[in-house]
């Protein structure tokens, strides 16, 4: 019998998620300050920072992280290229702090030089995913989504990148559609199709409808863009509506996996629980964006609240709750297989917080939304004031989990629950 | 139990890309006898199916035969199937 080895494609994922977490809460400490400008408290700040610090920081680092670990993982091989993937981390960070310090001194020329920097970030993610870590033989389903969303990451930087440098005049909403929709959220239909089974000890419903499903959503993306650029509204509408029956078809996957077959868990896992939030704010935001674009009424910001906390921050932080704390399990405890007990995934992480923390960021959400509705800004920025606490203690829970990983031993294990990966007999 | 023999159900999930050799798994697992073990050969070590065996009220042995080869060992909680069975295969 070989020792089980703990593989190390698993760091750069590890890096990637907590350097996300902290961007969540730098996002949600900007938000605020726009929130309380808002009210004559504070000079206004300019709206581009969180919105650069949100969509390229918060929401692009853990689709990034996460693709290193899904990429080799699903195609059953080593992630190649591993020390490459440092130096895109550096040059996606740089990029970030960068644009967020060019902002803040109103510097033009410092944000096309950065956001350039961010570009090529982008561009060796894609090398690195589809160059050296894709088999042809090997692609799934999910991988075919994660291709796609490589290709819109691509498209919609491209596109920032010249009109920070003055080359382009395309406008913001094309990117932040590219980046949403294209790039993350076609992420998240690739990893709930595969993870969502995984963590739910179920089988995925209607396999057809998800491939047919693909082709919806990437028509619906591109009819977007399309509206954006030179269309105008009939191809914004209709790629709208599109994207909507896109999520629709994806929602229905997706609670037909979750409701039929054999109930293998006593009840729903965490992750699964805010993924199907996610999910439900995906359908609303989706056709949200349809009645943004037919009827002159400015719901916008609600539009993007709902998409970036509600459909995002959901997804993310479910799949941060197995991603991470499975991550220090394998890297922890696979060596230690056979020898001696392990714990649960579970309880590497606080589950009651979890669960308390699912409800509190769904309701802040709401009373936020509800503060944009009646332009009540203090309203905004207490909901965004819970978020930011709330993001906190999560990023402090991540941390001391990873910095634990190496002390794993079973001195410090729980007594119940522990599994033994090599009992001998019962128990 | 331990009167009783042992059978093993053996199944060889290395074909399959993921997520099939989970649900492969989990389809055997339902149908698992209290005097049954399931035996699972794949090239990869499960590792996204280990952490949740003991919620679902399984023990199991892993083993790693050579580089690209893997041995998963598994029976019902409260059973003492761990020693190898009589070998009939599902």
């Amino acid at each position: 019998m070989m020792p089980i080895v703990p593989t190390t494609l698993v760091r750069i994922t590890r890096v990637y998620l907590l350097t996300a977490l902290a961007y969540l809460v730098l996002t949600l400490a900007l938000s605020i300050l726009a929130a309380a400008s808002g009210t004559s408290l504070l000079p206004a700040l300019d709206a581009n920072l969180f919105w650069y610090i949100g969509v390229l920081g918060w929401v692009s680092l853990p689709v990034m992280g996460a693709f290193y670990q899904f990429f080799p993982t699903l195609q059953g091989e080593d992630l190649h290229a591993e020390k490459l993937t440092f130096l895109q981390y550096g040059l996606i960070n740089l990029g970030i702090l960068g644009i967020l310090g060019s902002l803040l001194i109103g510097n033009r020329n410092g944000l096309g030089l950065f956001t350039t920097i961010y570009a090529l970030g982008a561009f060796l993610l894609a090398f690195i995913l589809l160059g050296r870590n894709t088999i042809p033989s090997k692609v799934t389903l999910s991988i075919r989504f994660f291709m796609a969303a490589v290709v819109y990451l691509l498209a919609g930087v491209t596109i920032l990148t010249l009109n920070n440098l003055g080359l382009a005049s395309l406008g913001r909403p094309v990117v932040s559609h590219l980046l949403l929709i294209g790039w993350a959220v076609m992420a998240v239909f690739g990893a709930q199709y595969i993870m969502l089974p995984m963590l739910q000890l179920k089988t995925l419903a209607w396999e057809s409808l998800a491939k047919v499903q693909f082709f919806v959503a990437n028509l619906g993306v591109i009819g977007l863009a399309w509206g954006f650029v030179r269309g105008g509204t009939p191809f914004i509408a209709g790629g709208g509506a599109v994207v909507f029956l896109a999520c629709v078809l994806f929602v229905a996957v997706i609670w037909r996996s979750v409701t039929t077959g054999p109930s293998r868990l006593p009840k729903l896992d965490i992750s699964v629980k805010f993924f199907l939030a996610g999910d439900a704010h995906l359908v609303l935001v989706s056709l949200l964006g349809i009645v943004v674009a037919l009827l002159s009424i400015n719901l916008s910001t609600v539009h993007m609240h709902l998409a970036l906390i509600g459909v995002l921050t959901n997804v993310i932080i479910g799949a941060m709750y197995h991603i991470l704390p499975f991550l220090v399990w394998w890297e922890t405890y696979a060596g230690k297989v056979g020898l001696e007990q392990v714990p649960l995934l579970k309880e590497l992480f606080n589950e009651s917080f979890a669960n308390f923390s699912f409800y509190a960021w769904n309701i802040s959400l709401w009373v936020m939304i509800a503060g944009f509705l009646f332009a009540q800004y203090y309203v905004v920025a207490i909901a965004g004031v819970v978020e930011l606490i709330l993001a906190a203690i999560l990023l402090g829970q991540m941390l001391n989990l990873v910095a634990r990983r190496k002390s794993g031993s079973t001195s410090n294990q729980p007594k119940g629950g522990a599994m033994n990966l090599n009992a001998s007999g019962g128990n | 139990m331990t009167d009783k023999a042992v059978k093993t159900v053996r199944i060889d999930v290395t074909p399959l890309s993921p997520p099939k050799p989970m649900e492969e798994v989990l389809k055997h697992l339902d149908k698992l006898g209290d005097d049954e073990v399931l035996e699972v050969t794949n090239d990869l070590p499960f590792i996204h199916l280990l952490p949740k065996l003991g919620e679902m009220g399984f023990d199991h042995k892993l083993e790693q035969l050579a580089e690209k080869s893997f041995l998963l060992r598994l029976w019902r909680r409260g059973t003492r199937n761990s020693e190898e069975g009589t070998g009939s295969t599902r």
